[in-house]
Parts: structure tokens; sequence; C-alpha cells
């Protein structure tokens, strides 16, 4: 099984304008096939939060890995050694910066996989979802407390009582996102529990396009849109299968219209053509007159063309070659 | 380059709100310059969450006066909706108890609105303001405390029982806060107090998840005594 991995966060405005560090932390591990995903939301109040989030997602992490077996086994005990690790781990970590434990209170998310079986860990608000049948589904809402600025961390004296494990199969399931609660408002409808197109989108071009290219092109939109709606940090975590891919020679019509971000009802299939052949031959990584001389098309068109593959991600230029970042067949 | 995400292919959940019920003594005996300087107060206040960029999309007034009856002015709605402020006039007696049980009514038929909607909220605010003491039917006046007592020990309602003059019943006060003294205006510092009130309101407004909301105490000491 092939994981892509993008992790992005971003520092809210209100944090901007206090000069306090971006207090969601994202972290990723593949170990023992296994890989796992991580994401905290630092407690606004408490004043090295992003020190106790980063702490949890990497220990997480670090225990999905070296227990998932144990995990599995017996869920609620695993819950109680996971909040005694990290309180302990967070314990140290008071000592080392002389403050209170509660210093260092954030929420935590985890999604790990192995095979075909995943276990999905949530404290505290954001959401897990995942893309299953082309289309995104809850594995787990924001656990609040009655009233907006109230939820549950790793520090809380319910921690235990909140703490949620779920374990699935992984069947049609290609991707997954956590998300801190920053940027669920911009991805799920709470009035109607759907999610944004947006969101489908970004996950089936993670399993699509490779993760490097993903990675700055959500860092990007997470920097310039999804911060804007709102005051808070924000932060993505994605696992996506990239083995799930069919190829792109097999993609309909309609899924290539997608991939290529084109407007309106109407399928342009000129365009789509051209693309496709531009595709194709970038299989193989080919400077600008090769490609040229293998194309229907004038150079001021293809320069055009290929100037927007590469900002879709699709193909990447190192300074002489073009070559295609999505597998053909 | 193309934005992987869209702006308009996100969705916009409504802002969380913070319900505010202001409960007021409209009585004969608020009649003259402690109506006007109330009015003056409620007007004050209203321009204030107006002009906060933040606030005006998030506070929900409430006015429920206990005057010649108990009458709701202004249901919970922002800004946006209450395009006027209410005028309130002073006659009759002091149905206190009758007023809060109105005011804890219409927080609880909004709560449950925001529920069914998906709309996040903050803890309820109710402010208790009288310059005399309760005259209404007793058990109500009970009822109401009890009430009242049990959301605010249970952390779901904050209360500002405020005493104004010499005749305020703050006794009776005390008896709806369990948790702070009530205290008595300055004077006829409406304005003040409502200016204090507002800014709480961006400071919540302006809160994340997970950070406890300060309100300014050294600020009550500009309207308000023990």
């Amino acid at each position: 099984m092939t994981f892509n991995v993008i992790e992005c966060a971003t520092q809210g405005r209100s944090h901007i304008k206090t000069n306090t560090p971006c207090q969601d932390k994202t972290f990723a591990l593949n170990s023992n096939d296994i890989s796992v995903i991580a994401l905290a939301d630092g407690a606004g109040s408490a004043k090295f939060s992003h020190f106790g989030a980063e702490i949890a997602t990497k220990r997480i992490c670090k225990i999905c890995v070296e227990k998932f077996d144990i995990i599995l086994d017996d869920i609620s005990n695993a819950k109680k050694g996971i909040l005694a690790t990290l309180l302990k781990e967070l314990h140290s970590e008071s000592l080392r910066l002389n403050c209170e434990i509660k210093d260092l209170a954030s929420t935590l998310l985890c999604v790990a996989v192995r095979g075909d079986t995943f276990i999905a860990f949530h404290l505290g608000d954001g959401i897990i979802c995942a893309l299953r049948n082309n289309e995104v589904k809850m594995i787990s809402d924001a656990q609040n407390a009655e009233f907006a600025n109230a939820t549950f961390f790793t520090t809380s004296s319910s921690a235990e009582q909140k703490v949620e494990i779920i374990v699935g199969e992984m069947n049609d399931i290609n991707a997954f996102a956590i998300m801190s609660d920053g940027v669920a408002p911009s991805f799920y409808n709470k009035n109607n529990a759907q999610f944004a197109k947006a969101l489908l989108g970004v996950l089936q071009k993670s399993v699509m396009i490779s993760q490097d290219k993903m990675q700055v092109r959500l860092q990007r939109s997470l920097d310039s849109v999804i911060s804007k709606m709102t005051i808070d940090d924000c932060s993505i975590a994605i696992l996506a299968r990239g083995d799930k891919f069919v190829g792109y020679q097999n993609l309909t019509g309609e899924q290539k219209k997608w991939l290529f971000e084109m407007e309106g009802n109407s399928l342009n299939y000129k365009k789509i053509r051209l693309f496709d052949k531009i595709i194709m031959n970038l299989n193989e990584p080919k400077e600008f007159d090769e490609l040229l001389s293998n194309l229907p098309t004038k150079a001021k068109y293809l320069s055009k063309h290929l100037q927007k593959l590469c900002e879709l991600g699709i193909i990447d230029f190192d300074g002489k070659h073009y070559k295609a970042q999505v597998r053909i067949g | 380059m193309n934005d992987l995400v869209r702006i308009e292919d996100l969705v916009n959940n409504p802002t969380a709100r913070i319900p505010i019920c202001l409960c007021l003594d409209v009585s004969s005996s608020m009649g003259g310059a402690p109506i006007s300087e109330l009015n003056e107060g409620v007007r004050i206040f209203y321009d204030a969450i107006r002009n906060d960029e933040m606030a005006v999309h998030s506070a929900e007034i409430c006015i429920v006066t206990f005057g010649d009856k108990v009458e709701c002015l202004a249901d919970f709605a922002s800004l946006e909706v209450q395009k006027e402020c209410p005028t309130l006039y002073a006659s009759g007696y002091t149905p206190m108890g009758e007023a809060m049980n109105l005011g804890l009514d219409l927080l609880e038929k909004r709560k449950k609105e925001y529920k069914s909607r998906g709309v996040d909220y903050y803890q309820p605010w109710i402010v208790l303001m009288t310059d005399g003491g309760p005259n209404g039917d007793a058990n109500e006046l009970q009822r109401a405390i009890s009430r009242t007592v049990e959301l605010v020990s249970a952390k779901k309602l904050t209360i500002f029982p405020i005493g104004i003059g010499d005749g305020a019943d703050m006794g009776v006060l005390a008896q709806f806060s369990p948790n702070r003294s009530p205290l008595k205006l300055k004077g006829l510092c409406f304005n003040k107090f409502f200016e204090w009130l507002s800014q709480s309101v961006s400071i919540v407004s302006a809160s994340m998840p997970g950070e406890a909301v300060k309100l300014d105490i050294d600020g009550i000491k500009g309207w308000g005594d023990l």
C-alpha cells in the first residue's frame, strides 16, 4: 500500500496580530507497514500549547506504529494507556519549561493504517473524514462541550471519557483527512452535514498527484484562501492511497475535466485531447522542442498549456525537461 | 497559479453566537433621568456592537422589560436583523421574577434553534438591572431564582445583577448570583456599564476554542461598586 502524505499548518490572523506561535501542529510517520498522520490544536489559553501539540502528535504516531495490535485488541485499555503515556511526556515537558501541565493542553486527532485496517483516534474538536467511493464521509465529528469556546484536551480530567478510538476496514477508502477547527468550518457544513466540494477535490487529487506537488498547492490554499475565512490557526493532514489511482489513461472525460479544473458544464474535447497527448508524451522526460515536434500545436499554445499543467501539479519542469507527475497506466 | 481550493467551493458556516439578554426594570420609579440614561446606555451598547467587525455577527441581543407588564421588546437576533434600538418607557411595578422567567424561556428557545441549525454558541449572558425590589408573584420570583442559580452553577449562564440607586434590593439580586456579588451602578453610569459590556462581548467574539475568556474586572470600577 503506497500512501501520499500531505501536512499543512498556518498561523491564524489573531495569532499573527498578537505574535503568538501557530498552535496547530501536524506529524506523520511510516514504519512497520503502518502509515500514521496526526494533528493537534493547542489550547488558546495555554501558553505553551504549541509545544504540547507537537509532543502529542509525535507521541501518538509512535504509539500507533509500535502498538497497533495492542490498540486493536483492547480499545478501552488503549485509551487509558495512550493518555497516560501522553500525560507522562507532557509532565516531563512541563518540568523542562517550568510550567503547569495544563499549559501544554491540546486536542489530538490521528489516523493509522495497516493493510486493510485503520485506527482513528479523536480527542476534542476538529474532524476526521475519509474519501470513500468518491464521496467524503465523516469518520469522527468534533467533540465539543455545549459552548463554542469549550472543548476537550489531552490534559482535561475528562479526556478518557471523551476520547474516541474508531477501528474500521479500509474497503473502498482511498484517503483520510484530519483537520483542526480552523479548517473544519470551511470544509464541513454543520447544518446539512455535508462536506464542501473543495475537500472532495483536494482528496481526489491527493490520490492522483505526487505528494510534493500537493503539499505545495494545499499549503498555498491554506495560506491564501482557507485562513482568510477564520482568525484561528489552520491545519490539515491527509493520508491518500497513491496506489489506488487507476492511471491517467483510464480516466473518463469528466474526471479529466475535473482534474484540469475546467470551468463550465460541457466538455472541451479538443482541449482534453491535446492535454492527453501532452501528458502521454511526458511519461518520459522531454525538452520543449522535442515535445513540440510530437504535437499538432504551435509553440505559444504549447507553452501556455504546459504552464497550466505545471500549475495543476500534473506535470513538472526541472528547468530543462518536462515530466508527467501522474501515473499514465 | 490556479488555486487548489477556491472560496466559492467552501462552505460558509454561521458565526458562533453570543446570546445576551438584558432584563431591565422599567417600573415607574425609573421615570425621569434614570430611564433617559438607561435608554442612552442601551443605544450606546447597540452602536458599539454594530461598529465591531466581529461582535456584530456574533452578538444576539434580547431585551425583556418589567414594569406595567413583562414584555419582550426585542427577541434574540443579531444587530444585522435588529435595525432599531427599542425605546424604554417607565411605568408600573417590578415583576422581576416573571421577567427573568421570560428571559430564560426565550434563551432556552434560542439555544434549541441554534442546535437544530448547527450554529455554535458561547455561554449566554443575562444582565438584570433594577432600582427596586420585586413585587410580582413570589412563586415566579422563586422559580426564576432557582432556574438562574442552577444554570449559573452548571456554568451554563453568566449573570450580571446590577442595582440602580439606594432603593435597589441587593439581597434579591444576590440570590440570583451564586458566584459573584451583585454590583451597584455608580450614580447613573449606564453609559459606562454598556460600554464595558460591549467591550466584553468583543473579547468573547474574538476568542477561540479552548481560550478561557477573562472579563475586564478592573474596567468594572469605572461604573460599579460592590
